[in-house]
C-alpha cells in the first residue's frame, strides 16, 4: 500500500515537471527590433534583439522610438510600431496531439498581424482582443489601431 | 439666483455621468484588412457587446470610438489613409518564414538524391535570416509500428539538422521534433511504402 502511495507520488512529480516543461517551451523568435522594444517578462524587462526567444505570457512592448517584429512557432508574425503593447497571454501549437490555441491581446498602439498555422488548422481556437473588441479570423492578414 | 446655479451643475454633472456611461472615454480602435499578394487575405469579424461587423475586402476598415461603442461600418479606405493609421506596424513586418520539404529512402534517415541537392538553398536561408530560427519536423510512411516511426521521425530531423551544421549552418535556435506516421501528407492505409510520406518540413524563420 505504501509504496503504491509512494508510486503515485513520483508519477505526480514526474507529471507536473512535464507539464512545467512544456509550459517553458520557446513560442517564437523576434527577428526585428530597433529603438525602444522589449520583452516583459514574469515583471523583468527584456531587451528584445533579433534572435532573443519568446515565451506564452511575453508582453512585447515597444517605446516612442522604437518598432518589433516576431514570427511565433506556427508561422504567425506580429509587428509593433511605436509606443505599442502586445501580450502573447496563451500558445499552444501541436499538431500531432491536436492542441492548437492562441490568446493575444493588442493593448495599445499600431500592430499588424499575420495569421499562421493555428489559425489555418483551427480558427475557432485564436483569440485576438483589443480593449474595446474581439477579432474573429477566417486567414488573415490584417492591422489595429488602439489608443491609449 | 441659487437655483439658477444649481440646475447648471446638476445639468454638468448629468452630462458627465451620461459621457461614463457611454464611456466614449478612450481605447478608440481602428481595425483594417490588409491585401496578401495582391489578394484579399480572408476575414475578420470585430465584435463587442454593442455590435459586430465583418471585414472581407481589401483595405476595408471599422472603428470603435470608444468603450462600449459598436465597431461603425466599414469602409474600403485608400492605401493613404491606412498608411497614416498603421504604416508604422506595417514597416516592422519580418520577412516571412521560408518552407521546404525534403524525402528519404525507405526505413533510413537517407535523403533521396533530389533532397540532397536542396540542402545548399537551405544554409542560404538559414544565412539570409540571421539570426535565424531553423525547425525541422521528422515524418514517415506508415511501414512499421507508431514507436519506431516516431524514432525514425526523430532519426531524420537530427541527421539533416547535423548535415546543414557541417555544410556551415548557424541557426540561432533549433526546434527539432517528430511526428513519426501520425502527419502523412498522403493518407494511406497502414503498412504502405509512400516517398511522399518519409519527409522532413524544414521550416526557417
Amino acid at each position: 500500500m505504501r509504496s503504491l502511495f509512494f508510486m503515485v507520488c513520483i508519477l505526480l512529480v514526474v507529471a507536473s515537471a512535464a507539464q512545467s516543461e512544456t509550459d517553458c517551451q520557446p513560442i517564437g523568435i523576434v527577428k526585428v527590433a530597433s529603438g525602444g522594444a522589449n520583452i516583459l517578462r514574469e515583471g523583468r524587462r527584456v531587451a528584445a534583439q533579433p534572435g532573443k526567444q519568446l515565451f506564452q505570457g511575453d508582453v512585447l512592448t515597444t517605446g516612442a522610438d522604437g518598432k518589433l517584429g516576431v514570427i511565433l512557432r506556427d508561422d504567425t508574425m506580429l509587428s509593433l510600431g511605436p509606443s505599442s503593447e502586445t501580450c502573447l497571454e496563451q500558445f499552444a501549437f501541436k499538431p500531432a496531439e491536436k492542441k492548437l490555441g492562441m490568446i493575444l491581446r493588442f493593448a495599445r498602439g499600431t500592430i499588424s498581424y499575420l495569421s499562421g498555422k493555428i489559425a489555418k488548422l483551427a480558427p475557432g481556437s485564436v483569440r485576438l482582443e483589443t480593449p474595446v473588441a474581439t477579432l474573429g479570423v477566417r486567414g488573415t492578414y490584417f492591422a489595429v489601431r488602439v489608443e491609449p | 439666483m441659487k437655483h439658477a446655479v444649481m440646475r447648471k451643475l446638476l445639468l454638468l454633472i448629468c452630462f458627465i455621468a451620461a459621457g461614463l456611461l457611454a464611456g466614449c472615454s478612450g481605447h478608440k480602435s481602428y481595425v483594417v484588412l490588409l491585401p496578401v499578394d495582391g489578394k484579399v487575405s480572408g476575414e475578420v469579424v470585430v465584435s463587442n457587446a454593442r455590435g459586430s461587423q465583418v471585414l472581407n475586402q481589401s483595405w476595408q476598415a471599422t472603428e470603435i470610438s470608444g468603450t462600449g461603442m459598436a465597431p461603425a461600418k466599414p469602409v474600403v479606405q485608400d492605401k493613404t489613409a491606412v498608411q497614416d493609421m498603421v504604416g508604422s506596424a506595417l514597416i516592422a513586418m519580418p520577412p516571412p518564414p521560408v518552407h521546404f520539404i525534403l524525402y528519404f529512402e525507405t526505413n533510413r534517415a537517407k535523403l533521396t538524391r533530389e533532397s540532397r541537392r536542396m540542402l545548399p538553398e537551405i544554409l542560404k536561408a538559414v544565412k539570409e535570416r540571421h539570426p535565424a530560427e531553423l525547425s525541422v519536423v521528422g515524418h514517415t510512411d506508415t511501414v512499421g509500428s507508431p514507436k519506431s516511426n516516431y524514432q525514425l521521425g526523430l532519426l531524420r530531423a537530427n541527421t539533416v539538422t547535423a548535415q546543414l551544421s557541417l555544410l556551415g549552418a548557424k541557426p540561432a535556435l533549433v526546434e527539432i521534433d517528430s511526428h513519426g506516421e501520425s502527419n502523412l501528407l498522403i493518407k494511406t492505409p497502414d503498412n504502405t511504402p509512400e516517398l511522399r510520406n518519409r519527409r522532413i518540413e524544414v521550416t526557417i524563420r
